[in-house]
């Protein structure tokens, strides 16, 4: 005869383990929202100007109509070539987006890779591979970078590269300390003796169960970084050029209309670069904050 | 009569789902001095709670909302400890006659009801500033508390000897150095600890378990405390380290005429040296009595929870026929809604028919069935 | 009877960091366990029964003895070529909270385990799921939610219930009710009880508690300092226990010695109640007192196991 251990009530209060939707903050879900809103119209913009739809052609020269302030019809307005500022800034996503993309893949593929092994594998691995993961990490990323275009004039993507390879180090560590700690966990021991193989160990209990926010942490960290650093080097002349768009040289050409009265030239991209950075941090913070936060506040 | 708590309230407020948890609700108790008294009860039952706010631990919101708990301190210092208590009191009510004194005072003065909705105001900050300069008199020095767990009760950076040392500092500061070291030697000893010259100077990750906790102990009667309160002291140590420590306790007991409150949730281990027995579930006293009267062997009125909890331990005949155990079916509530009907009654095997009716309508009142033993369920309702 | 597992002789030893002082964790124990029969195996922490249970899951290394399991030796293989092997033995593990990974639901860790050895897609592998559940009388709503949040009681079941998943020929249950309440140890033992009957495994099971392994073996191994110091059938461990420490397990209220001799000879005598009574004999400083059998089954390693 069956008999059931009937529950009066069964428990649904989360005493331990709370699921991510119920332990946001209205910080958090502010943050999160933003970054997202800003993810979408990266995406949107990207998508837009490589089909060449929907907007003004950005490199049309019209000098009938430059200097012409926001209206209905430009957006952000024209340049002092009579370009339409709006489309230039669509356009201007494609700068960095790929690069950006080839950034944190590299970082996060390789620092996963490096993570996992001198983790998991430490006594072994664990000093070789941080001897060379230091020496990368101690020059400053951005003498390396200008040092890296004085001696080999690369293009954007291979200098995006270069930023994802000198970000390896970070993520290593991150995942390193995260494998420490998890592989000392009882839970790897009894997984170990139901007779699950360490690759399974490894890739699902460790890596997707308990350390991907981590990853996509330092991948959203790593595109706001990549936007930062892709529209410096434009606006000092040495990225993308004229009449490319990028909105780091958009700034640069409009700074010297500012004082003439003209400033939407560079202040919409300033406010265009300064939303986008601060939307991608402040979703890899919300994120971090809801992932890693204790369970009682 | 040594300690005494009448009707204490703890509810504590779950902001995700914007309730009370009725934690502890009306829960009364009273230990004389040199005796022993033992809380019986599952997990999440709110003993430790109850422990906890007897030393005005609890810093949760709202925490403590209702009760008096009144205590009598030594008597020599008394007087000292009654008029700087007593300068802050400042009401006689809170004061009584066997010089005994109520150590949560005030709290009406914090804390207010509102029925509809329900709402329980209370301004925590300035109350527990007022309970902590109140119990910093008294925490330590007249009321001690082991806790459960005790390998994680002592501090790992410092050596056994100086923790003990620096708390008999605290409290006995006309003692030097020397005097200090020898005293603590002489509690380790009293613990039943062979040479205490080595343990001095160890860590608390080079002790076993029994060692660890026979060392709280010591640490904890540094101060010959007036009442000791033992959290589960024998959770998770092995029956021979169990029986050794509890006739630890019962040793320093009578040597030092000790009133101890021992919880646990193990009625056969706290039955061996209880005087007096409190059993509880769900944040309510469900019986209370002299340990004759709650632990009987012949036929006597006896809550149903106290029963199974007797019959969950084998007896040798049991072992010897290899019989299935008696097991309580389902678990304890964890939410703790409304106290609107008896919180045993799916378990309870008695509650059938007319009976069931009534245990579903409100939660019993205790009934005395026997001098000084209280009782809360229907079937003894006369 | 066939033997499901064997262990002959084996030695594991722990050094200290400093190397002068050594644990004898474990020092020449044999036994074996026919199949489908339960050995309990007690004694006080620190007594080596959990290396034991960790050398037979192949958690660690033994320093020397042979591990036979249906007559296969396991002492010299590999990770790999054990892993396989797993289907057949599992462990049960004493506190069951920290066995799971908090961040899975109820249902995907048993998903996991089926996983391992069987290939169940669908319908199929739901109602397997909902059968390892209902086995162990865990509510159906459960499976939905996250492990972190179930109570001890109900963790020991899912743990028990994911070792059955796998439907192993021998079980080993690591101290499984030390960190439970009384109220919700007997439900544990009741199913463990019904396990034994239901199906043809054989149980080390691992314990501070004769009298709950009395209850649940077929056999008594009783260990002290490493050694096992009185092997028997339930019954006559209860009715004529020879060895002083098995009479103590029984009775732990009788009173307590402790003279601190040298470490030569029998293991227990520092704190035995015999060793006081004789006045201190000179064999049992002398000499470790060997396994001999007293009656049929029952051994004991005790030079004065007649009297008391």
């Amino acid at each position: 005869m069956k008999r059931y251990y009937y529950e009066r009530e069964l428990p649904n209060i989360e005493k331990f383990y709370v699921p991510l939707s119920k332990r946001a903050s209205v910080r958090d879900v502010v943050s999160i929202g933003f970054g997202l809103f800003v993810v979408s119209y990266l995406v949107v913009f990207f998508v837009i100007s490589i089909t060449n739809s929907f907007i003004k052609d950005p490199m049309e020269i019209d000098i009938s109509r430059m200097f012409l302030p926001p209206s209905l019809e430009h957006l952000f307005g024209t340049d002092y070539l009579g370009r339409d500022i709006f489309s230039r800034i669509v356009k201007g996503t494609e700068a960095f987006f790929i690069p950006g993309i080839i950034s944190i893949s590299i970082s996060t593929t390789f620092g996963l890779l490096f993570g996992i092994v001198s983790g998991y594998y430490a006594k072994y691995f664990s000093k070789i591979i941080f001897y060379f993961l230091n020496i990368i990490d101690s020059i400053p990323r951005i003498i390396l970078i200008l040092l890296i275009i004085v001696l080999f004039n690369p293009s954007i993507y291979l200098i995006m590269a270069f930023v994802g390879f000198s970000s390896i180090p970070k993520v290593s560590s991150y995942i390193k300390s995260k494998v420490d700690v998890l592989k000392r966990q009882h839970f790897i021991e009894a997984g170990k003796s139901l007779g699950l193989s360490e690759s399974s160990l490894i890739f699902k209990h460790i890596v997707w169960l308990s350390s991907k926010s981590v990853l996509v942490i330092q991948a959203t960290l790593g595109l706001g970084e990549t936007v930062l650093i892709e529209t410096s080097l434009s606006y000092l002349g040495i990225g993308v050029q004229e009449p490319i768009p990028s909105w780091g040289n958009m700034v640069a050409m409009g700074k010297d209309f500012f004082f003439q009265g003209k400033i939407w030239l560079s202040t919409i991209p300033a406010l265009v670069i300064m939303f986008t950075i601060m939307g991608l941090y402040l979703l890899g913070d919300g994120l971090n904050s809801i992932y890693n936060e204790k369970v009682s506040r | 009569m040594l300690a005494e708590l009448n009707e204490l309230k703890v509810y504590f407020y779950d902001q995700r789902n914007k309730r009370f948890i009725r934690s502890v609700e009306n829960v009364s108790l009273e230990v004389e001095e040199g005796t022993v008294l033992g809380v019986v009860g599952e997990s999440g039952c709110g003993k430790t709670v109850t422990a906890l706010s007897l030393m005005g631990l609890v810093e949760s919101e709202p925490g403590i909302i209702g009760g008096t708990f009144f205590f009598r301190p030594d008597d020599e210092d008394t007087e000292e400890i009654e008029s700087t208590i007593l300068r802050r009191l400042c009401t006689k009510e809170n004061y009584r006659k066997e010089r005994m004194l109520n150590l949560f005072c005030g709290l009406d003065d914090y804390v207010q009801f509102e029925q509809s909705p329900y709402t329980i105001i209370k301004d925590s900050e300035k109350w527990l500033r007022r309970t902590n300069r109140v119990m910093e008199l008294v925490r330590g020095k007249y009321i001690s508390m082991i806790f459960q767990n005790p390998g994680q009760s002592l501090n790992p950076f410092i050596s056994v000897g100086q923790q003990l040392q620096r708390t008999i500092q605290r409290f006995h500061t006309e003692m030097d150095k020397y005097e200090i070291q020898v005293y603590a030697e002489e509690l380790l000893r009293s613990v039943r600890l062979r040479r205490p010259e080595v343990l001095m100077a160890s860590f608390p990750s080079a002790l076993s378990i029994g060692m660890a906790e026979r060392v709280i102990i010591a640490i904890a009667l540094c101060s010959d405390p007036r009442l000791l309160i033992a959290d589960e002291p024998t959770t998770g140590l092995d029956t021979t380290n169990i029986h050794r420590i509890i006739a630890l306790l019962e040793e320093l007991q009578m040597e030092r005429n000790l009133a101890l409150i021992l919880i646990s949730h193990n009625i056969r281990i706290v039955s061996t040296i209880a005087t007096d027995i409190l059993v509880m579930y769900a944040g309510i006293v469900v019986e209370k009595g002299s340990r004759a009267d709650v632990i009987r062997t012949k036929r006597g009125p006896q809550h149903p929870y106290t029963e199974a909890l007797a019959s969950s331990v084998p007896n040798d005949s049991d072992i010897k026929r290899g019989k299935r155990l008696r097991e309580i079916p389902g678990s304890v509530p964890n939410n703790k809604k409304e106290m609107d009907a008896c919180p045993f009654l799916e378990r309870c095997p008695y509650a059938k028919g007319a009976l069931r009716r009534k245990c579903r309508s409100a939660c019993p009142e205790p009934v005395e069935v026997s001098p000084r033993h209280f009782i809360r369920c229907y079937r003894f309702y006369s | 009877m066939e033997k499901t597992v064997e262990v002959q002789n084996l030695f594991k030893y722990f050094y200290s960091d400093k190397r002068d002082a050594v644990i004898k964790a474990c020092d020449n124990i044999s036994f074996s366990i026919p199949r489908g029969k339960t050995l309990g195996l007690v004694g006080e922490s620190g007594c080596g029964k959990t290396t034991i249970g960790r050398m037979l899951m192949r958690l660690i290394e033994p320093d020397s003895g042979y591990i036979f399991f249906d007559s296969m030796n396991l002492t010299g293989m590999k990770e790999k070529q054990i892993r396989p092997l797993r289907k057949n033995f599992q462990m049960i593990f004493q506190d069951s909270r920290s066995s799971f990974n908090p961040r899975m639901r109820v249902s995907e860790t048993l998903k996991e385990s089926i996983h391992l050895y069987r290939d169940v897609k669908g319908k199929e592998l739901r109602d397997e799921i909902l059968m390892c559940i209902e086995r162990v009388n865990i509510h159906r709503a459960m499976l939905s939610h996250f492990v972190g949040n179930l109570s001890g009681g109900e963790l020991k079941r899912l743990e028990i219930a994911r070792v059955l998943s796998i439907d192993p020929k021998f079980i080993i249950a690591d101290e499984p009710l030390s960190l439970l309440d009384m109220s919700i140890q007997s439900q544990i033992v009741n199913l463990l009880l019904e396990v034994q009957i239901n199906r043809n495994i054989s149980i080390l099971f691992i314990s501070h508690d004769l009298r709950i392994v009395r209850m649940l073996s077929h056999t008594v191994a009783v260990m002290y300092g490493g050694r096992i110091v009185e092997y028997a059938q339930k019954s006559m461990i209860s009715e004529n226990p020879l060895h002083p420490y098995t009479q103590y397990l029984w009775d732990p209220k009788s009173s307590d010695f402790y003279v601190r001799f040298m470490e030569s000879g029998c293991v227990y005598k520092n704190s035995c109640r015999l060793f006081h009574q004789k006045g201190f004999p000179y064999i049992c400083s002398k000499q470790q007192p060997a396994l001999l059998e007293y009656e049929k089954g029952h051994f004991a390693a005790c030079h004065f196991a007649h009297t008391g």
